[in-house]
């Protein structure tokens, strides 16, 4: 287990603190898949890096399995080192080595023979599907496949803990796919706790158990992704929320929305959200059942899976036309379903 | 005899090529061996100064700032000026003050300051997310310098020995003139000294030759290094 407690960082430049994590407590439990999201600048990179002593804390207390890990003996942490692997947004491999030398340049810090270390890159290589380019150097790869490499020597000896620094940052959304997919299947197949850190709500949807939110060097919202995604408390969250499931209406659909307005002027405009269970609920048809004089026209929709199965939510934009009475009670009876409705007024 | 026209460039006949072919081989073997000893030298300092470059410790910044002065101290002294400074340091060193031995003092106190300059900026130039990488997997300051420094920047590390080769080409030369032997003292004392233009002309289409062969191995060199 990991834990961070009331842990502070200042940096101290020449004409002021800079305060990069301020207080923050968390506990990351063995075996998950933790997430902290946050914009550039709000602290995160700080907060994990203290977990492999490439910053110290200023104040607080981190403890790894028990122990302070900001009163290590140099020598203890590069042990410690050697057990947290760390993938980076730039990849950060040598490009004087080949793919298999970097795979086993943290086999060389150790005491591996070299048969042994050749053998075991060589496993590794094949773990993230790069057997066939194992003596080809970095700058012959591609950008998804260089973060194989890197996830490859992160994973070479044989870690407790995982850190993920903005590892898909870099990549285009196809590519980003394809790593988070080799990440997904890491988590399974090998026993780690994984800390990943990035701005991209849909990493942590596809990745994590739980999440923290960070702002300014605190942790302004934490808990397990089902509920970050269905109930954000901060506005921050929020964004981050609306971002990956579309919840504001794009451009384009306000400009549908502002046409229909004009068409249908008795028309109400609806924002509907569906969490889990709903999402599988004919809850838009049987609406229509009940009151057959309305019409309906959806204008955008979207689903979208959680990390675990319970977790969906959907978004849906629909105009409801008939006599007021009607919509009312169909607002009244999405209510009792369950379903979040936002009446939205066009200006 | 006349030193007079164009001509007497040209006029081979009057060249002792077996004086010629061995300056020439003392030339070469002067320049590799000061080769090998300024690389060393200026490796060493170059760490050096990379090392205690922006460090917080003061010991550490007096470090620096001594061992900066000393490199630029030394690249600021003409070298013709030096070897005759360095006299008596040379006389210690190697036992003599004449013959190719005892240019190697002058030419590695003046070429290995210069080197060292380039080393530590070759060392600046490796990414610094690298380094990071390799600490976080545990790496001590040993394996870091000589698996990720040293590797990462051995392009610029060749480039920089290959430039600082061909001033030490010329420095050997500077240093014949004084009694240290090889083509310099050649084109020096039976070029000039004996009116013999044909000489100082072999001798310097020689050096020249010699120069452009360094320059072709060191760029095949960082060719083939670089892997990026």
């Amino acid at each position: 287990m990991i834990e961070f407690k009331n842990v502070s960082k200042v940096y101290q430049t020449k004409s002021a603190e800079l305060t990069a994590v301020q207080d923050v407590s968390l506990k990351i439990k063995e075996n998950e898949v933790f997430g902290i999201i946050g914009f550039s600048g709000a602290g995160k990179s700080t907060l994990v890096r203290m977990m492999n002593g490439l910053e110290i804390p200023t104040s607080g207390e981190l403890i790894i399995n028990g122990k302070r890990n900001d009163k290590l003996s140099k020598k203890e942490l590069r042990q410690q080192r050697q057990k947290i692997g760390m993938i980076f947004q730039h990849f950060n491999l040598l490009w004087s080595r080949t793919v298999l030398e970097n795979i086993m340049f943290p086999l060389e810090l150790g005491k591996m023979t070299k048969s042994e270390r050749i053998k075991k890159a060589k496993h590794l290589a094949e773990l993230v599907g790069l057997e066939d380019r194992i003596d080809a150097y970095p700058a012959q790869l591609s950008g998804g496949q260089k973060q194989r490499v890197g996830i490859a020597r992160a994973l070479a000896n044989d870690p407790a803990i995982l850190i993920s620094d903005e590892a898909t940052s870099a990549l285009d959304p196809q590519t980003t796919d394809e790593v988070l997919t080799l990440l997904a299947n890491i988590k399974q197949k090998l026993k780690l706790t994984i800390v990943i850190i990035t701005h991209e709500m849909h990493v942590i949807r596809r990745l994590a158990d739980r999440v923290a939110i960070m702002e300014k060097g605190r942790v302004i919202e934490e808990g397990t992704v089902a509920k970050v995604f269905t109930q954000p408390e901060q506005e921050l969250t929020r964004k981050f929320v609306n971002v990956e499931t579309d919840t504001a209406p794009a451009e384009d659909v306000k400009h549908v929305i502002s046409e229909l307005l004009q068409k249908y002027p008795e028309g109400q405009l609806l924002q509907l959200k569906f969490h889990g269970d709903q999402v599988k609920m004919p809850i838009v048809s049987e609406m229509l059942h009940q009151f057959p004089d309305l019409q309906l026209s959806i204008l955008q929709g979207s689903v979208h899976q959680l990390q675990n199965a319970t977790g969906s939510i959907g978004s849906l934009f629909v105009q409801l036309i008939g006599n007021e009475k009607d919509i009312k009670a169909a607002l009244e009876f999405l209510n009792t379903m369950r379903v979040e409705t936002e009446v939205y007024k066009h200006e | 005899m006349n030193n007079q026209g164009l001509s007497t460039y040209f006029n081979f006949s009057s060249v002792d090529w077996n004086n010629m072919w061995s300056a020439t081989w003392e030339t070469l073997w002067i320049t590799v061996i000061s080769v090998i000893l300024v690389t060393v030298f200026g490796l060493l300092l170059g760490l050096l100064l990379y090392e205690t470059t922006g460090s917080h410790n003061i010991v550490v910044r007096g470090l620096n700032a001594l061992v900066a002065l000393f490199v630029n101290v030394f690249r600021s002294i003409p070298f013709i000026i030096l070897i005759v400074l360095l006299l008596p340091v040379t006389q210690t060193l190697v036992g003599t003050q004449i013959g190719p031995k005892a240019a190697l003092p002058s030419l590695v106190f003046s070429a290995a300051p210069f080197y060292a300059r380039l080393v530590e900026l070759a060392f600046h130039e490796v990414d610094g997310g690298v380094i990071e990488a390799a600490e976080s997997m545990g790496a001590d300051k040993w394996q870091l310098i000589y698996k990720v420094l040293i590797p990462e920047s051995m392009p610029a590390l060749t480039s920089g020995i290959t430039v600082t080769a061909i001033s030490l080409i010329g420095y050997t030369a500077m240093a014949g003139a004084i009694g240290a032997g090889g083509l310099g003292q050649l084109a020096y004392t039976d070029g000039f000294q004996a009116y013999n233009n044909a000489i100082t002309f072999t001798a310097t289409i020689i050096i020249v030759i010699i120069v452009f062969i360094f320059q072709f191995l060191g760029d095949l060199m960082v060719r083939r290094l670089d892997k990026r």
